[in-house]
Parts: structure tokens; sequence; C-alpha cells
């Protein structure tokens, strides 16, 4: 079982797999991502729709099917994983398993020796151990990169780190939009969002915090940045600035500004009573007739009247019609239309701020308009894991491809022959697991340098061999 | 805005001197129009870069954020990348008859689309926009010369196999000096001046592999800024999810290479499905589906141009 679990093979088939599933989440519409473009389609192509829908490819990412791929990716990687630490355990130690002396014991080689290791010592190589196989023979190890054995290791080790903080970040994960407009205060609960996301393992566990909105601020456009908005806001009766795209952390939940738009302040006075003050935040941003308005509809409070509002920010005339080209409020003007509970229209006109209109039985006053604002607040506990996650991926990636690793066996053993008299006959060889044509450079590189070594009197730089005369001897 | 274009224009010019001077001298054997095509390179860079300056001083950000500018900043980065990898490896040059027509195709759409500025907030323009976008660029510019040379590895081989069947033609031996391998060809054919399919298979790979990296970082560096900004490090925008999509490819590419011993053909035409895909990861999505990757940076102002 773990021999299959831990297969590149069925490493290759996940990868494949995933990848043919996060195409097929690209090109079939999904519901929970883009809901509009979702509806459209659905209306364009009835019959697919309803197939896929059964299926569960509008929702690919979410589906059981997906997450169990990625839960056997996750398996299958843990396996890889472990498989790879025990190999690297076993190549970065086997100087050790080898039964090789530790550096610096036992005899010395001599003049080839220092020869040898300093050479290897200058391109960053570090003897490992001896070995004596047979008398008067000599074998070293050296080795350098050694950490790169773990970079493949690492690499997946962050891979698991990040499914596991996507996981933990998922079960504990908290998001709500909360819409406040100008001067309001809510305290932050379950109850006070407009849409609100909570994993499993979130436990109602919200900080309950005041918040409050004092002011927003609009930027016009320069020649190098676009337009702005800064928001006022008020956590737990402390002042903060909001800026935008730039989140305020409180209490471990990270405060973004979402949308926002134009609110309307009305008060209404049916004859009985004192009059009734409220805002109302006009959600409807559309363009019509070329202006840009915000739109809304609400039933005054204590009437069975409803009241259609439309609110022009920035208000001028053009070519004799009303027309505003923002909805930064400068002019604010409010087209009101009001209808009784059968739809029959009551009333139709315009309002500037501090004006009133009577009709149906009752005075209705426009008394000034503000924004209002969505505020998101999220949490997300898996979060710096997956950051952390991230780190350990790019270490293992740059030791697997920046420091690979070497090990070079030098072998010294008594000259033998008419030429070699008391010298001695030096051997390289070297091994390395990736890019083995760089390694051939250097152990070319390695011999040559040997060679030119005075002492050095016969060298086959190919194949590796270099005769050695005895010390102090030259090359005859 | 004129001279920047007039820059651009005269840029796009020289590449196509420099393409046609490469392929012209492959096919003619003229060692001497290689070595020009590689100097037209640097002449072309100069008007390029100016212009890539002048537009980051008139803008205000750097090159990243429309077509114009990424087509821009995306060849620069792929052409200094090249210059670099021929000095390094003398024997890469012939490789720019597959790099100096992608660019300056790329850097024409570039010029001939909308060179209006869009606007960048101040608070989106964090150290991690600029590691994402550098990483991009040089993610992509190493992908553009792996796959070059893995188009060329097949060429060679397929030449090789030509010249196989052809009896009575010489084989030539040449030592390469700086890369992998030998050149191994008909004496004095254009396959000649590259060297043997296994050295261009490995630098191929190398070149792959380091735009994995790449990759990864432009990948992790976005997703930390969104983040930051936006408060979700992954939203499956489309060009997000392609450019996931591209990195896995790349990363079966590497296993197979590691794991199942992949080289030569087999390697070198999926380099080339890879960088298929990664090319409709950055210049296609934007044509297919209602991508938020560069209009995020304006948000939340609909009504705002």
């Amino acid at each position: 079982m773990f021999s299959f679990l831990k297969s590149v093979k069925l490493a290759i088939v996940l990868i494949a797999l995933l990848t043919a599933l996060i195409v097929a989440g690209m090109v079939i519409p999904q519901a929970n991502l883009k809901p509009a473009l979702y509806a459209q389609w659905w209306a364009s192509h009835p019959g697919v729709a309803v197939v896929v829908q059964r299926l569960g490819l509008d929702h690919t990412f979410t589906s059981w099917w997906f997450l169990a791929v990625v839960g056997l990716f996750f398996v299958n990687t843990l396996a890889c994983t472990v498989d790879q630490a025990v190999n690297a355990w076993r190549l970065a130690w086997s100087s050790r398993s080898g039964g090789l002396q530790p550096a610096g014991a036992g005899t010395s080689a001599g003049y080839p020796e220092e020869i040898a290791t300093s050479v290897l010592h200058g391109r960053r190589y570090v003897v490992r151990g001896w070995d004596y196989p047979a008398e008067g023979t000599w074998v070293f190890l050296a080795e350098k990169n050694r950490a790169g054995y773990w970079g493949s290791v690492i690499f997946h080790a962050g891979l698991l780190l990040i499914i596991l903080g996507v996981v933990y970040g998922s079960l504990g994960r908290f998001e709500g939009v909360m819409l406040l407009t100008e001067g309001e205060r809510r305290v932050e609960g379950h109850g006070e969002y407009i849409h609100l996301e909570e994993g499993p393992a979130f436990a109602e566990a919200h900080p309950g915090f005041e918040v409050g909105l004092e002011r927003v601020r609009h930027f016009p456009p320069t020649q190098k940045t676009p337009a702005g908005m800064t928001s006022g806001l008020t956590l737990d009766g402390k002042p903060f600035q909001l800026g935008q795209q730039a989140p305020l952390v409180y209490r471990g939940f990270r405060i973004y500004q979402d949308r926002f738009g134009d609110a309307v302040s009305l008060e209404s006075d049916p004859g009985r009573g004192a009059p009734l003050q409220f805002t109302a935040g006009l959600l409807d941003q559309i363009t019509t007739d070329g202006s840009k308005v915000s739109r809304g509809s609400l039933v005054i409070p204590g009437t069975a009247v409803r009241a259609r509002l439309t609110l022009y920010a920035d208000a001028a005339l053009k070519d004799g019609k009303l027309f505003a080209s923002s909805l930064v409020l400068k002019r604010p003007l409010l087209r009101v239309i009001l209808e009784g509970s059968t739809g029959a229209r009551l009333f139709q006109g315009d309002v500037k701020a501090g004006q009133g209109i009577h009709a149906a039985g009752l005075k209705l006053t426009f008394t000034g308009a503000s924004y209002w604002l969505a505020l998101r607040i999220r949490r997300d506990p898996g979060q710096d894991m997956i950051f952390a996650g991230f780190g350990v991926v790019l270490l293992g990636l740059i030791l697997l491809y920046f420091l690979i690793p070497r090990k070079i066996w030098v072998e010294i053993k008594p000259g033998s022959g008419p030429d070699c008299r008391d010298g001695w006959q030096v051997s390289v060889r070297g091994s390395a697991p990736r890019h083995s044509d760089l390694l051939e450079a250097e152990l070319e590189e390695i011999r040559r340098k040997l060679a030119e070594t005075p002492g050095v009197y016969s060298a086959d730089v190919a194949k590796g061999e270099l005769r050695f005369a005895a010390r102090g001897g030259h090359w005859t | 805005m004129k001279l920047q274009i007039i820059l651009l224009w005269a840029a796009v010019g020289i590449y196509v001197a420099s393409s046609f001077l490469y392929i012209a001298g492959l096919v003619f054997k003229r060692p001497k129009f290689v070595k020009s095509a590689g100097l037209a390179v640097w002449l072309g860079l100069v008007p390029h870069s100016v212009s890539i300056v002048l537009r980051w001083i008139q803008a205000g950000h750097g090159p990243y954020v429309d077509f114009y500018e990424v087509a821009g900043s995306d060849t620069w980065m792929a052409l200094v990348l090249f210059l670099i990898a021929r000095y390094k490896f003398p024997k890469l040059d012939p490789v720019g008859a597959v790099i100096l027509p992608v660019s300056f195709l790329f850097l024409g759409l570039g010029v001939m689309n909308s060179p209006e500025i869009t606007q960048v907030p101040d608070s989106v323009r964090t150290f991690w926009l600029v590691v994402h976008i550098t990483f991009a660029k040089l993610a992509y510019g190493s992908f553009l010369i792996g796959t070059s040379l893995a188009a060329f590895q097949l060429l060679k081989e397929r030449g090789l196999a030509k010249q196989e069947a052809a009896p009575g033609v010489a084989a030539s031996t040449i030592p390469v000096e700086g890369m992998a391998g030998t050149a191994v060809g008909k004496r004095g054919g254009f396959l000649d001046s590259l060297p043997e399919p296994e050295g261009l298979d490995q630098s191929s790979y190398r070149f792959l592999a380091v735009g994995f990296f790449f990759l990864s970082i432009m990948i992790l560096a976005g997703s930390i800024w969104a983040n930051n900004i936006w408060g979700s490090y992954w939203n499956w925008d489309p060009m997000e999810t392609w450019s996931l999509i591209s990195w896995l490819i790349y990363g079966a590419y590497l296993h197979l290479r590691s794991t199942f011993g992949w080289r030569g053909r087999r390697a070198s035409w999926f380099a080339i499905f890879a960088m298929a895909v990664l090319l409709f990861a950055l210049f296609g999505v934007e044509y297919v589906y209602r991508t938020g990757h560069v209009l995020y940076l304006n948000r939340p102002f609909p009504w705002d141009k």
C-alpha cells in the first residue's frame, strides 16, 4: 500500500487529474465564483446546464470529488516526502554508512593527498572520510552541497504545509460584509452582517467590537493615481483610518473597505405624533440616460406608501435634462416617486437637500445625503501556515535547483610499472544526482588542475588517472 | 507619448532586421549574419529601454498594467536574458532565430494596443507587487529561451535522423565551449552551429527548471500581495488559475524528466505544449474571460474612470 501511495507514477496521474479538473472549472461557469455569468449561461444553455449541475461541475473547486483528488494528492505527497527523506538521509550520510574513517584519521597519503585535497578545497569540497581498501592504497571521499539532497524533501514538505494551511483555514475561517452609513455604529456580531461565511470550526468566535463609520472621504483622480477613498472608523471608540485596498488588523481580524455608495437621510411626518428620521443606503448603482445614479426603494415606516428613490449625487442640467456625471456627492438631488399599496403612483418630483414634499397625507423631507460603506471583516487562521509553506517551498526549490550535491572519490595507490618508480597513481571519480554533465565538466577541471601540479609526470585527464613521481620528483 | 511609440517602432524595426539576419544566417550558412543579428539585438534594446523608462516616468508606475506595458517589458526581459545566455553559452546564438520573431511580434502587438495610461492606486504598489511582476517577467523570459532550445533540439534531432538516412554524408564532431555536448551535423550545414541534441535538451531543461522556480515565486508573491490588499490569497481568478495550471504542467515536466527519464523529443514536445499553455495564461485569458487581474487594481471604483 505504501509503495502505491509513494509512487511517482501516482503523483503524475494526480497532477494530470488536478490540472484537468482545474481546466474544467475554468471552462464551465462556476455558480459560486461568478453567479451573474453562471445565471446568464444557465439561461442560454438550459439542457447542458442541468447535466452540469447534476454532476456538480458548476462548483468544481468545492465539489467532493475535487477535494478527494486534492486529499489523495496530499497523501501521495506525504508518502513521497517520507520516502525521499529516507533516501536523502542515506545519501547525505552514506560516507558514515560506507564505513569510512573520519577525515584526518589514519596515515597520510603524502604529497598527492595534499595536492588533491587542496584542489578540492579550492572548489568548496569538504573531505568526509578515508578508506584503506588495500595495503598502501588510500581512498578519500569529498563532498559539496550536501544540503541539496534535502531540496526535494523540503519542497514537498512546503506543499504539504500549504495544503494543511488551506484546510485549517477553511475550517476556522470567517468572512462577513457589514453595511454602515456615515454616523452609524454597530456592535460586531452574527446578526449584523448582510453576507456571512463561517467555517465549521469558527464556533461563533465573534470578537464583538463596536464599529462606527465616521466619515468617508473621496479623492478625485490625479494625473498618476485613480480616484481614491478613505474611511474614518472607530473601533471600540478608538479612531482609525481605513485606506483603499489597505486593511486594518484589529484583534486578529482584518478589516477591508469593500464597495461603497450613496445614502439618503429622510424625515417623514404622517401628521400623527413625532416625525421619524431614517437613512436609506441606495445599493443599486446604474447608468440611465448617460447619468450615473443610485437607486433604491423602501416602504416609509408607519405607512403603506412605497418610495422609489433616485439620487443624482452631482446634479446638473444638460440639454434641459437632469444629468449626473458621477456618484460623488457634490450637488445631491433626489427624484422621489411615491406609490400606494396597489402600486398606483401618488407623486413624482425632484427635491434638493433640505426640501420636503407633501403628498399622500404625509410630509417627506430630504434632509441630506451621505455615503454608505460595506466593510469586509475576515479571519483566516490558516493564512500564516500557508505563507510559511510558501517560504519552505522556495527554500526547497533553491536547494533543489541551485545546490546540486556532488561526491568525489580520490584513490591514491602506489605507482606500478617501470615509469612509477616510487610515485603514486591517483584516480578521480564522482557522482551527482542531477546534471551529470556539469559534474563531468567539473571533474575534468579538477583533473586538469591536478595534472598541472609539479610532480605529476603522466596524466590521462579523460580517464581521471594521474601518476605522481615521489615527492620532489619531476616530470621526465 | 509619441516619442515612446516612435522608439518602440524603431525597436520593432531593428528586431525584424535581427530576425531576418538570424534566419538568413542559419539558412544560408552565413555566420557573419548571425553575429550581426546579435549586435542588432543590443542596438534594438536602446530605443526599447528608453521607451520603457519614459513610460515609467509618465505613468508613475512600472510597466505591468496594460498589454502595451506588459508586452514591452516582457519582451525586454526575454531579450536581456537571451543576451546574457548567449554571452555565457555562445552556442545558444542561433536560438535568436526563434526568440527575435516572437519578441518583435509581441512588441508590435503591444504598440498597436491602446497606449492609454491606466492609473494605479498607491496602496497596491507594495513590495510584493514588485516581486510578483519582476519574477513573472523573469519566468516568461526563461521559459521562452528554454522552449526555443527545445524547438531546436527537435530540429537538430530531425536533421540528424535525415542525415543518417542519407548514405555517404560524413558527420563532423565539433567540440563545444561552454556547453554540454558537441555539435554533430552535416559538415557546413546550419545544424552545425547548434550543439548536439543532448546538449540542447540539457540546456532547455535548465532554463525551464529555473523558469519554474521564478514562476513559483511569481505565484507566491502574487498570492501574498492579493491577501494584503483584498483579503484573499486565492480568488480563482482566470489569470491566476491558468498560472497555477501552467505551474502544474511544468511541475509534471520536471517529474517526468527526473523520475521517468523523459529526454529528447518527448521532453521537447512537452516543453512546447507547456509554453502554449503559459502564453494563453499570459495573453489569451483576457480575450476569453472577464478577468479582474489587472482591473482589480482600481477596485472598488466602478463609477470612476
